[in-house]
């Protein structure tokens, strides 16, 4: 596929017109010979040759593109001497001069009027160009009017012009207003966000209301018992000020010995036992679950160098309905003396093994990782073995 | 303990009434004394020997609980 290119010449006001050029103007008719019988004075101007400027003449910047200063009448020049036949020839062609036009105003760019605009057969020096802003020197080719315009500043311009110029400004109005009032928005949205969440601020309370207390104190308190482990399932969670309050009581009344020591108040002691909990460790606390098992057990490892999850050592220690505890050498002993893989079963962090040991009293299971089957998952003890 | 009376906690579990670790050591030890040579359902009591409510390395979760329960009384009822 031929790659399409792009010369950039329709923009480019150096490049050569894409469109033919107007047809040239016709070529001037045959001047009439200058008739005899008129007085001399009606004769057209001869121009002073060049070069020729006097003391009193204007420099050249000062004239017209005609050779004429500004704002002089045309100057009639007598006729030029006779010539060998006695006659006073005129050194050019008599035509009929135009009315010279008033001065366009430099600014309004409206189109003169058909008079002015009206193409003269005969071209003089004083033909107002359809420019319409200037005189234009002899001999220029009329074009037509501009392609491109210069906007025409004192243009009226149309109606949905001016409509759409005025939808435009509003709309330009009030995007740089929201853009600069956001700030002050995004703040008294949180705000709201925060009075909706924690309940009514400072700001928002008057005078009849109870006095105000903090709502984080309570959020805080549940922070720290998480942290302190053993007191997650306490909902400390204060939507309202009430319940922040009662949830502050709550939590100090698990946090422990600090209401029933110091006799302060509820809020107090859960801010003393957020303060701690938050300096003890950092927010939030992480399971550790070998800190649990080892808890539990004493250790976290069977005498043979296996290792012991936390879930496995619970229902070692805290034998569910229906079974019975297990020690970390029963343990040892059902993987050593396996006597079949009961079940293989997948998980998706990785698949798992079913240990059983018939020859135990029960058939005790135990549940290994089966990459390493070092791993001790969960343990499953029946209550047959009691019997 | 009867069918209906699994179903009852099963029910519970997966309604999301109760779904304490307590409740799935009594649906497992049931379903293990229970069925102990169906091999469906003891997968499913190995897999109620590994739930913890927040999950866990190698543990399931309240959800994958609640699809093996389903399938498992889906299964007993066939």
């Amino acid at each position: 596929m031929a790659e399409a290119t792009w010369d950039g010449a329709w923009y480019n006001p150096y490049a050569p017109p894409i469109f033919a050029s107007p047809a040239p103007p016709p070529a001037p008719l045959p001047l009439p010979a200058f008739p005899q019988d008129r007085p001399w004075w009606m004769a057209p101007p001869v121009l002073p040759a060049a070069g020729a400027t006097g003391q009193n003449q204007p420099s050249a910047s000062h004239l017209l593109p005609s050779g004429h200063p500004w704002g002089s009448a045309p100057l009639i020049f007598p006729p030029a001497p006779a010539d060998a036949a006695g006659q006073g020839a005129p050194a050019q062609p008599f035509f009929p001069t135009p009315k010279p036009p008033p001065l366009a105003d430099s600014v309004n760019t409206l189109p003169a009027t058909p008079e002015h605009r009206a193409p003269d057969p005969v071209r003089s020096d004083y033909q107002f160009n359809k420019l319409g802003d200037a005189y234009a020197p002899a001999g220029m080719t009329d074009i037509g009017p501009p392609l491109i315009g210069d906007g025409g500043q004192l243009f009226p311009g149309t109606a949905w012009g001016r409509k759409a110029a005025d939808i435009g400004s509003q709309l330009a109005y009030r995007y740089i207003h929201g853009l600069l009032t956001l700030p002050q928005r995004a703040i008294e949205a949180a705000q709201q966000s925060a009075e909706h969440d924690f309940g009514p601020g400072p700001a928002a309370i008057s005078d009849s209301d109870p006095p105000w207390q903090d709502p984080l104190i309570p959020v805080a308190v549940e922070i720290a018992l998480a942290t302190m482990g053993g007191a997650g399932a306490v909902p400390a969670r204060a939507n309202t000020r009430r319940a922040g309050l009662t949830g502050a009581r709550q939590g100090a009344a698990e946090a422990g010995t600090a209401t029933k020591a110091t006799g302060t108040t509820a809020v107090d002691a859960a801010a003393s036992a957020a303060g701690r909990g938050a300096a003890s460790s950092g927010l939030p606390a992480p399971f550790d679950g070998e800190l649990a098992a080892r808890q539990l057990l004493g250790t976290t490892r069977t005498p043979a160098g296996r290792s012991i999850m936390f879930h496995a050592a619970d229902r070692m220690v805290n034998a569910p309905k229906g079974r019975i505890p297990m020690s970390a050498e029963d343990v040892d002993q059902v993987l050593d003396g396996a006597t079949r893989i009961a079940k293989r079963s997948y998980h998706p962090q990785g698949n798992t093994l079913m240990i059983e040991n018939s020859n135990m009293p029960g058939r005790p299971r135990v549940v290994v990782d089966e990459a390493t089957g070092q791993r001790v998952i969960t343990v499953i003890n029946p209550r047959q073995q009691a019997k | 303990m009867s069918i209906a009376e699994i179903e009852r906690l099963v029910q519970r579990f997966v309604s999301g009434a109760d779904t304490s670790i307590s409740v799935v050591h009594e649906i497992e030890a049931v379903l293990d004394d229970w069925f102990p040579d169906d091999d469906y359902v003891q997968e499913t009591v190995e897999m109620l020997a590994m739930y913890r409510p927040g999950g866990g390395e190698f543990l399931f979760d309240k959800a994958e609980i609640s699809q093996r329960l389903i399938q498992t009384l889906k299964h007993l009822s066939a």
